[in-house]
This record gives C-alpha cells, structure tokens and sequence, in this order.
C-alpha cells in the first residue's frame, strides 16, 4: 500500500460520515456550567484544605490544646514541661504526693472545672493511714471526694519542685494580707527545700471513726457561728458535715477531715473547701507549692503558711492557705472565685470573693485541726 | 466571555467540528465517540477561548487537544479495549455502480479496519500525516514529540497497516507497494 492509497483509504473511510447535528450554542452551555462547576468544586477544596489547615496550625500556635498536651488526658492541660505557664491554663488539679518523712501521705486536689465528675461507688480505703488518696472536688458536686491512687508514679503528677525546670514563681507573696499571728519575718518564694516537713517530732494520731465524727461535728458548728465574722458580709452560710470520701463518711484511722462552707457576698454565692490532716499525715509544703505560684510565710511560733494561687483555667482561680503547724498538723483553706457546690455550670467571678487575710485567719483557727 | 468572542467562537466551532469529528473517527474508529471527542475538545477550547483565540495556528492546537483527548479517553478503563467487528459490514450504495461501489467499499472498510489495529501513536501519525495532509514538522508540534520520532513512527504504523491490510486482503483486491 502506497501512500496515495493510503491516503484514499482514509477519506473513503470518513466519506459516509453522518450528518452532523453540531450546535454551538448548546456546546457554550455545556462549557459554561462545566466551568461554573470546577469552580464550586475549587472553592469547596479549597475551604476544606483552609479549614484542615487551621485546625492544625491554630492549636500550634496557641500552644498545648487543653487537655491535648497531657499524654495522660488526665484534668487537662498540663504544659509538656511539667510547668504552668500563662498561656496554658494548668490543670486544677494540684497533686500533694507522699512526702518523704515518716507517716502516711495524702495527695490533695481540689478539682477545678474540668474535672469529670467523681463515680459515686468509691469506697473508703480499708487503710488510710498507709494509704495514698486524690481529693477530687466534682466542680458541679458538693462534695469532695477522694480517690485511691496507686502507689505508683502516676503520669499527671508534676515534677518534683527541687528537679522542677519551672521559673520561680512571679506572683509577689501577699503584703497586706499577714496573718493576725503573724508578727515578724516572712520570706517570700522561698524554695520549697528549704522547709522541712514533717517536724521530726511530729506525733501520728490514731482516731476512731466516732471521734472523727465529732470533731467534725465540733468544727462544723464552730464555722457556722464563726465564718460569717470572719469572712465579713457572708451570708446564707451552710456548712457541710465534715467527712472524707465523701460528706459525713469516716473510717476508723482516717486521718483527714474536709468539708465545704457555702456562702453568699455581694450576691455571688461560692465555697471555702476546709481540709484538715492530723499530724504528720498532711501534704509536704514542695507538694503543695507544685502547681501555680506559691509564697511560704513563717510565724513566730515557727508555724508556717503556704499560700498557692492556681488559674485553673476559663477564669478559675484557686487561692489555698496552708497552715503548716508546729505539732505537724496540717490546715487548708481554699477560696474560689466561682461556686464549687454549684450543680450548674461554672461561672467565675471577676474577683476573688475571700481574702487571703480570711483565708488565712481560717488555716490558722486553733478550732479547726485534728 | 464577552459577545465578540462567543461569536468568534461560534464560528470556529462551527467551521472546524466535522473536520475534528473525522479526524476523532478515524483515531477512535467510532462515530459517537468521535462527536463525543469533538465537543469535549471544543470545550476545552471554549475555556480558554480568550487566551487562544489570537494564535495563529488555532487548528493546530484544536488538533493537538483533539489528540490528547483522545488519548485520555483511551487510558480511561473502559475505553481501554476496542471492539471491531468479526466480518466487515456490507452496506450497499445505490448511488454508484454496484461494481465499483463495491469494491470502494471493501478498500476503505479493509483501510479503516487495518487503522485500528495500528498502535494509537502510529495510528495517530498516519491520521495527521495522510488524513489532514500536514507535514513532519506540524505534526511533531501537534504530537509534542520530535520531528525523528514521527518519521519513525509514520514509517512504522504504514509498516504494521501494510502487514494487517495484507492479512485482510488475502484476496488482492487491495494493492501493495
């Protein structure tokens, strides 16, 4: 075959073409719309690339995600150092863990807002005195509760103040708010180390679950006629039962006691979480000062206060006066710029509704401890 | 697009649409595929009709998006295999000598039949060459390829058609250089 046949070949072959029914302006429709449709489907792929790409990149750059950051997923927003920064809320949760002195310990947490609600079939520990507990106070519960730990290392904790990377804290210590016994020197951001605990002539108290029930009964009263003097213009002041585990429930060798103080001020109902340990049994002032900024106070008895302040996040703030005593027990009072008890959700306060000059004057009540 | 240039293109689709739908037949071997062929690329065009519309080698191009249709078309999955007939169709034409009209028949059914068992590349440089007439060079630029590389495959597919029309013909009704 040549190439002229060839080139035969091909026109033969189209030369009973059929007849074309072509229309231009059919075709430019057809065009049209399938141009308006590549662009919807540009403009669509390109939200969704935007929208993917911010999800990513804005919890990046705001840091750590609330609850994101903590390979544990436990309360929430813990830096990945271990630190709490500005930018990230901690979590409300502060750890006291067993000290390194003789005698029980009790790692203590008021709960903040993120905290789930505790199960209500906790038990009491068949030996608290041996025994490592989580206080946990549901943020929509009136009652704190406390939940055994393992003896473990428990991934939430924080490091241990003395290996801790964490700048010093840099919330000056409270000037004007000294405690009424307090008359002489005060040293602020004093590192924990430097304040041995428990005193080594602490002596462990062994009580019966009807002892505890009436101290605790002796303090409740006490605080329903004493709170609203100390904390000026409270009202509607109703003080919980003191317990452990949960409201009225002791056990025979508990060695803690806590309870809530609902009040009203200026129309704003919150609490004051009261929690008392029997000697050598409560938190370690370097357990205590393991979360937010901490001040430590001395006294002139050589008593000591551990003031913590803790943004637990959304505009939560916890402010807790530890009263460290010369006979190794240990009183804490937190105040909380939102209700606790509130069965409702959380609703901070602008300001804080208690002093620390209240606070303080409740941890350093001698009618309150045991 | 603004009025002049629809009408620019309403013109140039409608004077280039049967040469494209013969130039589709004769790679695709089908007529409603072709026309399909020929829209799609007239489509293409439609879309950057404001940025093509003043070269000066349009048909080429509207050539050259033919082919790449066509070739897309082909790499799609159920375009993949081609069906022809078993026996070539015998239609009869009233319009010439019943003789003559038969034996034109066969020839260009036999060249059209053996076209497609040519390779789509050589398929398609036999079309560009000996349909639309246009040279080595014009068909390198429609093709993208080097002007070596249509000699080559020219020389090859009119290779692989002479051995398929030779296969078909068995009888000698068609001629062979």
């Amino acid at each position: 075959m040549s190439e002229q046949e060839l080139r035969e070949g091909l026109r033969a072959a189209v030369a009973d073409e059929p007849a074309l029914s072509f229309d231009p302006d059919a075709l430019m429709v057809r065009a049209q719309r399938e141009i308006k449709r590549r662009r919807a489907l540009f403009g669509a792929g390109t939200a969704t690339v935007a929208v993917a790409v911010a999800a990513v990149a804005v919890p990046t750059m705001l840091g750590s995600p609330r609850g994101g950051g903590n390979p544990a997923g436990s309360g929430g927003g813990w830096p990945a150092d271990g630190c709490a920064s500005g930018s990230v809320p901690p979590s409300p949760t502060v750890w006291y863990r067993p000290s390194d002195g003789p005698g029980p310990s009790f790692p203590y947490s008021p709960s903040g807002p993120s905290e789930p609600p505790m199960p209500t079939e906790l038990t009491v520990p068949s030996e608290p005195p041996s025994a490592s507990f989580k206080v946990v106070v549901p943020s929509s519960g009136a009652v704190p509760t406390f939940v055994p730990v393992p003896s473990g290392p428990r991934p939430t904790e924080p490091p241990e103040p003395s290996a801790s990377p964490c700048p010093p804290s840099s919330v000056p210590p409270p000037s004007s708010s000294g405690p009424p016994t307090a008359s002489g020197s005060a040293s602020a951001n004093q590192p924990q180390s430097d304040f041995p605990w428990p005193p080594p002539d602490a002596k462990q108290r062994h009580y019966t679950a009807a002892q505890l029930t009436a101290r605790g009964a002796e303090m409740r009263a006490h605080l329903t006629t004493d709170f609203g003097r100390t904390v000026s213009g409270a009202t509607d002041v109703s003080v919980e039962e003191f317990g452990g585990e949960s409201t009225g429930a002791v056990a025979d060798g508990q060695n803690y006691l806590n309870s809530f103080t609902g009040y009203a001020r200026n129309g704003v109902h919150s609490a004051v979480a009261v929690a008392v340990f029997s000697p050598g049994d409560g938190p370690s002032p370097s357990q205590a000062c393991s979360e937010g900024s901490c001040s430590v106070q001395q006294l002139t008895a050589g008593d000591r206060l551990v003031i913590t302040k803790i943004d637990a996040g959304n505009g939560a703030e916890i402010v807790t006066v530890t009263h460290y005593r010369t006979d190794g027990a240990v009183v804490a009072v937190s105040g909380y710029n939102y209700d606790p008890t509130a069965k409702t959700a959380m609703q901070p306060q602008p300001s804080m509704p208690v002093t620390i000059d209240q606070l303080t004057k409740l941890a350093t009540d001698p009618a309150l401890g045991i | 697009m603004r009025t002049g240039d629809e009408e620019r293109f309403r013109r140039f689709a409608t004077d280039h649409a049967a040469m494209l739908r013969r130039s589709a037949f004769l790679f695709c071997g089908d007529w409603h595929t072709a026309e399909d062929l020929m829209q799609q690329t007239l489509i293409k065009i439609y879309r950057s009709w404001s940025r093509v519309q003043k070269q000066e080698t349009l048909t080429r191009y509207a050539r050259t998006v033919l082919l790449r249709t066509w070739l897309d078309e082909k790499r799609r999955p159920f375009r993949r295999s081609e069906v022809t007939g078993a026996d070539l169709p015998e239609v009869p034409d009233g319009s010439a000598d019943p003789a003559l009209a038969a034996g034109r028949m066969w020839a260009r059914d036999l060249v059209h039949r053996a076209l497609l068992e040519v390779a789509p590349g050589q398929r398609a440089v036999l079309v560009l060459r000996y349909f639309d007439d246009l040279s080595v060079a014009e068909t390198a630029a429609i093709m993208r390829c080097a002007e070596g590389t249509v000699k080559s495959q020219a020389a090859r597919g009119l290779e692989t058609l002479r051995a398929v029309v030779a296969r078909l013909g068995a009888t000698g009704r068609v001629a062979s250089s």
